[in-house]
């Protein structure tokens, strides 16, 4: 990432996020892309997928899935406590449309308004391989830690942008030698 | 617009397959297009006539043997004549038609009373002589209603058919159904057609009063004779033959000289017919989809798959058209296929100039789609040359290379040359129709090049200061010509005219212009003038005259049923009955959501059950009130997609009787149970793969005549189609009384195709087996391929249709006494019949229609085969045991599995047992998807929210049966 992308990019990261708690950091998803916050409910797994894709469940007669976000930022799991929460999230992805997709997050803060002036571009060296799932990190005044403001489309898209998982096609290709 | 893409298609078809319009010519017709396209938008319509004109000399230059050129001509005058058709479909009268109310209860009894005298007519045939008098009874009224209505034509039409049953019934002939049932589609085209545009001429009916008179008058006469004319008559009307070659002396032979003004056309009664508008919907998607493969194919030319999906694709449409008697689409269909069929069975490669024909055939018939549903069809001549082509390319795939439409169509616009929308602007102007006036006056010296000039000039002021009008009434306006005269000009311009001569003076090289003449005679009443100027009083005959203008000028408009009416024109569609057409979608929303409602209201009793006990009764009795009516909700959403099966297997006795008719065999529909309820969507899908069985019952199952004799059958055969509901399913079953199945037939084959398995003993497969070969793709006895069957598609596609409904399919055969399919499907495609098992800590959904048995094994009834693989005896067969959680991909195997209870499951062809903790219950569950994004998985087919809220797997049984299949070998 060039400087001028940054620059060209801070202003747009600007905005009301959705700011939760993951393994014990600080973590923000545009306001924008959130459609509700229900308890955590009994998930039914499904076979064959990322470990990061806990299964599906139920909301309100819509099947939708639901996805460990410390997997898929390769955090380290935790236990769940009254505090976690999925997060449904509603988002636009590449090749699929628009889908709804429910995040499991430890525990919901606030709305926050993060303001450009507070924002600054991620760290581009020695940081782990996830890198590519964060925008930006802000640092409001108010706030005493660090946020790491996550584009959601870009985490969810890594995992089911192209239709195909991992496990599918490789079903297909032992039939085929079959 | 249309018209101009089709005369593009039409000069980059003349350029095309052609050896002698060579490289130069070429140049120069690309670049006269290419200033065409350059022209400012507003000097267009002047513009456009100069160069057209230019392009005309262009053509006429070269010698009058040349036959590419003159077809070039040829084609180039009807762009002359196409801004006539253009402004002239965009009017339609108001018309002073019959009285609306009386107008609209004949339309509402209409198709009752054409169904029943459909019906009638073919129990007529059936031998059900009595009938006769019902299709009398309501003949008659049918004349009566025509008469009240002022419908003469189709009045004097039914008054002949009731003549021509009775002469028949006096001489104590039998009844000949087939001209009835002509008139009979061409009363429906009518109804149609009125109920669609308001237009209340008659569609033409010529043919059919002929055929009735004709028949009329044979009676008594040589039964030879009369069988001739009737066997003559009974050829479709529509086929490209009748319309386009009937003035061509050897039209084979000088394909040039064909005038490419002959569009394919169907006819009234093809047009009439009810499944037609459902074929062209799914035709349209069979082509879509069949472009997609081909697609993909350009991109990896070796998929065997892709070839395979083009080619059923190809298939059902040959096969649909094939007994709607849709001539052209099959035909084009049917060498399409024939094309496909070699890259299918040999190693030639698939380049893209195949691709190219295969899309060129694609489009073919996406534009026979139009035409079926009444916008002009492509032109005999393309389809002709379309199908010469791919016949040639079939024999020798080398041709394929060479220039293609398609990529002369690329050229024209790699030229700079898409100017197409100023070019259908300029068409809408009336003045190249007035250009073909002028040439006539000239012509007869009545006036002088300089006054035609003039006037000329004159109309296009006009036009530009918004009353545009036509050439001939300026002329009388202005003194020039007297309106006798413009008559005269525009009766010669006229249908009966003998035109030719003129013209041959005018442009005396062109005699295919001249050729043209009447050939087209089935151009529609006269269609109302372009021009919204005030008309002079004595110019308003002749104006009829000029709207009815010479087929040679207008590319035959189609029996006007559902072409392009000007949007001023509102479209009146009679209100017959009480129901109302709801979108689809929204019905399965409500049936969704009411699902809901039903999984909502267990929760709550579920959740209720403790506080009940506790609470006041008033609560349990309010819960089961609110029970039954959720229930009665259910049912009631569901019974509105409920249809009966009649109207799918009433197309099956039209079906059989051509079919069998092709066939030369005589052959009877027995149907049963057609009044059996069952999901709209099921209805829908069912029909393709049943017009596939029953052809193939005709064509293979039934002996011929002499056949079934010397086997002791009656010489006509029996085939029987019924529905029942049978626990929650649907089987539809289909039976025939013919040759059955042939074990070693099939064997035979399949040892050839490498179907069986190298070590494997073809006679120790039983019975069961050998019977499910022939849902192979490609696979087939049959000895030559014939129009009707013989690829070996059609069963692939029964099979392929049943599987996406989660339906599953049976044969029982004997041979020497028939073959019996029944087709077991699912009540609704929302809503499966599903056993709840546990396995492990999850729970997942069973199809009941895939569960053969469930049981607990007893001592010795499992074999264990090695570490991991065990089978398990049932009725004497040994099936494989796989755990379900395990199967699923869930993990953990079982760990003995007779502690546990085995689901004995099917698919079409396997069998096995799937290891289970528990079974919970066996209920209705509504299918979902798993999410808006989720990628396909091979075993789950979807997800179902149980009472408790939570969401089960519906385990795919095919997937997991193909899996299985890979881990346990046989």
């Amino acid at each position: 990432m060039t400087t001028q992308d940054i620059d060209a990019l801070m202003p747009q990261a600007a905005g009301k996020y959705l700011t939760f708690n993951l393994a014990g950091g600080h973590y923000g998803i545009p306001i924008l892309g959130v459609r509700e916050i229900i308890a955590v409910q009994p998930i039914t797994p499904l076979p064959r997928m990322p470990d990061a894709v806990l299964g599906v469940i139920n909301l309100r007669g819509k099947i939708i899935p639901v996805v460990d976000l410390r997997s898929c930022l390769g955090l380290e799991a935790a236990e769940y406590d009254r505090a976690t929460c999925i997060v449904v999230l509603d988002v636009d992805l590449r090749n699929q449309g628009s889908a709804n997709i429910g995040v499991i997050v430890n525990a919901v803060r606030e709305v926050t308004n993060i303001n450009a002036e507070d924002l600054q571009p991620p760290p581009t060296v020695g940081g782990d391989s996830q890198s590519e799932f964060i925008m930006a990190l802000a640092k409001p005044e108010a706030e005493k830690h660090v946020i790491t403001l996550l584009d959601s489309v870009a985490v969810l898209e890594d995992l089911f942008g192209d239709n195909q998982i991992p496990g599918a096609a490789r079903a297909a290709e032992t039939a085929e030698v079959a | 617009m249309a018209n101009l893409t089709e005369i593009l298609d039409e000069l980059a078809w003349v350029v095309s397959p052609d050896a002698t319009l060579d490289a130069e010519s070429l140049a120069v017709l690309l670049e006269q297009l290419e200033a065409l396209g350059a022209f400012p938008k507003e000097d267009l319509p002047e513009g456009l006539g100069d160069i057209l004109e230019d392009i005309t000399v262009l053509a006429r230059e070269a010698p009058n043997d040349d036959h590419q050129l003159r077809a070039l001509r040829n084609t180039l005058n009807i762009a002359f004549s196409v801004g006539g058709l253009v402004s002239l479909v965009a009017q339609q009268p108001g018309g002073d038609g019959p009285d609306d109310d009386i107008l609209q209860i004949f339309l509402g009894s209409a198709d009752d009373n054409l169904s029943d005298l459909e019906r009638s007519l073919l129990a007529v045939e059936g031998g059900e002589l009595e009938a006769i008098e019902d299709a009398k009874r309501v003949m008659h009224t049918l004349k009566g209603e025509c008469g009240v209505l002022s419908l003469h034509t189709a009045q004097e039409l039914w008054h002949e058919a009731e003549n021509l049953i009775h002469v028949l019934q006096r001489a104590e002939e039998p009844i000949q159904v087939d001209p009835l049932m002509d008139l009979l589609d061409w009363q429906r085209a009518y109804v149609e057609q009125i109920r669609e545009t308001s237009r209340i001429e008659a569609p033409p009916e010529d043919e059919i009063l002929r055929k009735i008179k004709t028949l009329a008058q044979n009676v008594g006469n040589d039964p030879a004779v009369n069988a001739t004319e009737s066997a003559v008559d009974t050829a479709p009307p529509s086929s490209p033959e009748e319309v386009g070659g009937a003035p061509e002396p050897e039209p084979e032979i000088e394909p040039a000289y064909e005038d490419n003004s002959a569009l394919v056309e169907f006819s009234a009664e093809t047009l009439a017919d009810e499944t037609i508008p459902e074929f062209i919907t799914e035709a349209q998607a069979h082509l879509e989809d069949s472009e997609a493969a081909l697609l993909e194919l350009e991109s990896d030319p070796s998929s065997d798959d892709g070839i395979d999906r083009v080619f059923r694709a190809f298939h059902t449409i040959k096969g649909v058209a094939g007994f709607l008697e849709l001539g052209p689409v099959t035909r084009v269909a049917h060498s399409a296929e024939t094309l496909l069929d070699r890259f299918r069975q040999n190693d030639i490669e698939f380049t893209n100039a195949h691709a190219d024909i295969v899309l060129e055939s694609k489009d073919m018939l996406a534009r026979l789609m139009d035409a079926l549903s009444g916008a002009p069809g492509p032109s005999v001549n393309s389809l002709d040359r379309l199908i010469h082509r791919i016949e040639e390319v079939a024999k020798n795939p080398a041709a394929a290379e060479r220039l293609g439409s398609r990529a002369v169509k690329c050229k024209l616009e790699e030229v700079g040359f898409s100017g197409l929308e100023g070019l259908a602007e300029a068409a809408k102007d009336p003045v190249k129709t007035t250009q073909r006036l002028g040439y006539l006056l000239l012509a007869r010296e009545q006036i002088e090049q300089s006054q035609l000039d003039e006037a000329l000039a004159l109309q296009q002021c006009l036009a530009k200061g918004g009353t545009p009008m036509r050439l001939g009434e300026l002329l009388v306006k202005f003194g020039t010509i007297s309106a006798a005269q413009l008559d005269d000009a525009l009766n010669l311009q006229g249908p009966s005219s003998p035109m030719s001569q003129l013209l041959e003076s005018t442009m005396p090289g062109d005699p295919c212009v001249a050729k043209a003449g009447p050939t087209t005679a089935v151009a529609p009443a006269p269609a109302p003038m372009a021009t919204t100027a005030p008309q002079p009083a004595p110019s308003a005959p002749a104006k009829r005259d000029a709207a009815a203008t010479s087929p040679t000028e207008i590319p035959a408009a189609p029996p006007a049923r559902k072409t392009p009416s000007s949007p001023a024109t509102p479209k009146k569609k009679a209100n017959v009955d009480t129901t109302i057409r709801v979108n689809t979608q929204r019905l399965d929303a409500l049936v969704d959501m009411v699902g809901e409602l039903v999984i909502a209201q267990q929760m709550v009793v579920q959740g209720a059950a403790p506080v009940m006990a506790a609470a006041d009764e008033s609560l349990g009795r309010n819960l089961a009130h609110l029970g039954k009516i959720t229930r009665d909700l259910q049912e009631a959403s569901m019974s509105l997609r409920m249809v009966t099966f009649r109207s799918t297997f009433q197309k099956m006795h039209r079906l059989v009787r051509d079919v069998a008719t092709k066939a030369t065999k005589k052959v009877r529909l027995i149907v049963e149970g057609a009044d059996t309820e069952v999901d709209r969507n099921v209805v829908d899908k069912i029909s393709d793969p049943l017009v596939h069985l029953v052809r193939n019952a005709i064509d293979h199952g039934l002996e011929d005549p002499d056949g079934r004799e010397a086997a002791g059958k009656p010489s006509e055969g029996v085939v029987t189609l019924s529905a029942r509901h049978q626990g929650g399913a649907i089987v539809i079953s289909l039976q025939d009384d013919g040759r059955g199945l042939s074990r070693d037939k099939i064997l035979a084959k399949a040892v050839e195709r490498g179907l069986i398995p190298k070590g494997m003993d073809p006679s120790e497969l039983s019975d069961t087996a050998v019977n499910r070969l022939i849902f192979e793709p490609g696979f087939s006895t049959a000895a030559q391929v014939t129009d009707i069957s013989g690829r070996g598609v059609g069963m692939d596609v029964v099979k392929r249709n049943i599987e996406a409904m989660r339906g599953k399919i049976e044969i029982e055969s004997r041979e020497g006494k028939g073959t019996n399919f029944q087709i077991h499907l699912p009540l609704t495609l929302a809503i499966i019949d599903a056993m709840v098992v546990r396995a492990g800590n999850d729970r997942y959904v069973i199809p009941t229609l895939s569960i053969v048995q469930s049981f607990q094994p007893e001592d010795g009834q499992i074999h264990k085969i090695n570490a991991t693989s065990n089978l398990v005896e049932v009725r004497g067969q040994l099936v494989p045991i796989c755990g379900l959680r395990a199967a699923v991909g869930g993990g953990d195997t079982y760990e003995d599995p007779s502690n546990c209870t085995l689901i004995l499951v099917e698919a079409i062809d396997r069998r096995a047992c799937l290891v289970v903790d528990e079974i919970i219950g066996q209920q209705q569950v509504v299918i979902k998807k798993l999410g808006d994004c989720m990628p396909t998985l091979p075993v789950v087919s979807g997800g179902a929210i149980l009472g408790d809220g939570r969401v089960a797997l519906i385990v795919d049984i095919e997937g997991i049966l193909a899996q299985i299949d890979i881990a346990v070998p046989a």
